[in-house]
């Protein structure tokens, strides 16, 4: 066999795993579109936050890790005014998740909350979700 | 060369041109496209929907590098041919990409009631592989086995 043709099937072989990851996720987030992040906020005050801070869980359920994760929510009040927090972690796994505690003052006068979640799937591909939504009346 | 040897070639050479042609204005766009699908693009069918004239341009070019890459198997002008065969297949993989997912991010939006979700992902990442991986030696090593096994 020539070198030509073994470079080219190595190629093809890298480029197939490289992809995988990718066309796994794409697949999921099609299949899942809201899915892949899933919010939950405690129902009442304490751990694994401060006694006045409600706890607010991220939990990463896309099964292609994340790697570098950076997490942004911002709650925006009705005056226009915002309360920004702010998380990382090197790695997510699928189940794995990352916690915000949210004063409840904020929470209370909060009208909206968004969310900036970027890292890069299978630690290769670079990826930004954003979500907006209204809380409360 | 005789006349049957230049004929098996050439048969050689249209069945080289159509793989190359399936790999690069098929296939390659398929994945690129498939990738587009996945994340909600709205444009599903860029691999087959290349302007007649491009298509037919293609299929030319490639299947007459290929076949001419076959013939002058032993002169220099193989490698070259073959390389240009490469290259064409990076422009052509750039094309649809370009038209699929300008600069090479899937963008997508949802809304569910209220809430607006939008998704961003850059795939230049596995571009770049298919160029150091398949294009960069498919460019280089005609010239390495012309060197090594036909002088």
């Amino acid at each position: 066999m020539r070198i030509g043709t073994i470079v080219f099937l190595g190629g093809v072989l890298i480029i197939a795993i490289f992809a995988l990851p990718l066309i796994y996720f794409l697949y999921y987030i099609a299949a899942n579109p809201y899915q892949a992040i899933v919010a939950n906020m405690s129902s009442t005050p304490g751990p694994p936050c401060g006694e006045t801070e409600y706890a607010l869980k991220l939990t990463y359920s896309d099964p292609v890790p994340m790697g570098d994760v950076q997490l942004t929510a911002t709650f925006t009040e009705a005056n226009g005014s915002s309360f920004v927090f702010r998380a990382s972690a090197n790695v997510l796994t699928k189940g794995r998740s990352l916690t915000l505690c949210v004063p409840s003052g904020v929470l209370a006068s909060a009208r909206a909350v968004s969310f900036n979640l970027t890292g890069s799937i299978g630690f290769v591909y670079p990826l930004s979700i954003s979500s907006w939504q209204p809380v409360g009346g | 060369m005789n006349a049957r040897e230049v004929a098996r070639e050439v048969i050689i050479g249209v069945l080289e041109g159509l793989v190359y042609m399936l790999l690069y204005l098929y296939l390659l766009p398929a994945l690129v496209s498939y990738l587009g699908v996945l994340a909600g693009q709205p444009s599903l069918s860029a691999a087959y929907s290349y302007p007649v004239a491009y298509a037919v341009a293609y299929i030319g070019v490639f299947e007459a590098l290929s076949v001419a890459a076959r013939v002058l198997r032993k002169t220099v002008f193989s490698p070259i041919f073959r390389s240009l065969l490469a290259l064409i297949g990076l422009v052509v993989v750039l094309y649809v990409l370009g038209t699929v997912m300008p600069g090479g991010v899937i963008s997508s939006s949802y809304s569910a009631g209220q809430a607006k979700y939008s998704l961003s992902l850059d795939v230049y990442p596995l571009v770049l592989l298919f160029v150091v991986f398949l294009v960069l030696p498919g460019v280089v090593l005609p010239f390495i086995d012309y060197f090594v096994y036909e002088r």
